[in-house]
């Protein structure tokens, strides 16, 4: 007596496909991948944007002076807020958390500052409390 | 086992592909940013040298334009509303930076935002 599902004659005729060597080719393909990724910092994933609002001639309630040169000197980078001059971010954002944060402000960026002052010019606004922080660029 | 192997080859072909065409290489400021995915309608690349990058192509301050209205048309939406990305290197003067500002200003794009990365070391304050 027979349980099998099919015949004999049919098993036979059926194609087979040998997998054993399968698994060769999928660890060669992982190592291949493995080699050739760049692990890379992804940017999506960093919360890495600043924002910055361009500024133009507006009303009157604009002109409020809070207003943060970003320039460059023999040195590095220099921010400057009225009188006062900083060359890092921690002294420009301790500058400017007891400003008023209603009227925003000003980043005024000169052509001789590195991206990167501008970025921290930035952050520092963000950190301090600013929300509306308007970009100026400058000659 | 085979199973967990294709999983992990499916993994890095999207990742490693991901990177590639999305986002040119550029060495960006170390910030923490304002939270949220830098993600936007259009992303210029600036490198080094000061080229101007879409997609990985060289353009002109013209080109841009005319490809940031292109794309402000197909997605049906203002310049207003048109978010831009620009991702500058950290050393480059800000003289490029300022170009791109005026330009898109003149577009009428009135908020862009500045790509960096968040530092290695995770708090970002420097």
């Amino acid at each position: 007596m027979r349980f099998s599902r099919e015949s004999p004659s049919r098993s036979r005729d059926r194609p087979v496909v040998f997998t054993t060597s399968f698994i060769d080719v999928v660890f060669l393909l992982l190592i291949f991948f493995l080699v050739t990724a760049t692990f890379q910092r992804e940017e999506g994933r960093l919360s890495s944007a600043l924002e910055a609002e361009r500024a133009s001639g507006g009303s009157g309630a604009d002109l409020v002076p809070q207003i943060i040169d970003v320039r460059a000197d023999d040195t590095g980078p220099v921010f400057q807020i009225g009188e006062r001059t900083m060359r890092d971010r921690p002294a420009l954002e301790a500058l400017l958390r007891p400003l008023p944060k209603d009227p925003g402000v000003f980043v005024r960026v000169y052509g001789s500052a590195p991206v990167h002052a501008v970025a921290s010019a930035l952050q520092a606004c963000r950190d301090a409390g600013f929300v509306r922080i308007s970009y100026v660029p400058a000659e | 086992m085979v199973d967990v192997v294709l999983q992990l080859i499916i993994f890095f072909m999207y990742t490693s592909a991901f990177t590639q065409f999305v986002r040119a290489p550029i060495d960006l400021p170390e910030e923490r940013g304002e939270g949220g995915e830098a993600t936007a309608d259009l992303v210029l690349d600036i490198d080094e040298t000061g080229r101007w990058l879409v997609d990985g192509a060289a353009v002109t301050p013209a080109r841009f334009g005319e490809i940031a209205q292109a794309e402000a048309a197909s997605l049906g939406i203002g310049p207003d509303a048109f978010s831009v990305l620009i991702r500058a290197d950290r050393n480059l003067s800000a003289n490029h930076l300022n170009a791109a500002a005026e330009s898109l200003d003149q577009l009428g794009v009135r908020r862009w935002r500045l790509g960096a990365v968040r530092p290695a070391g995770g708090s970002g304050a420097p």
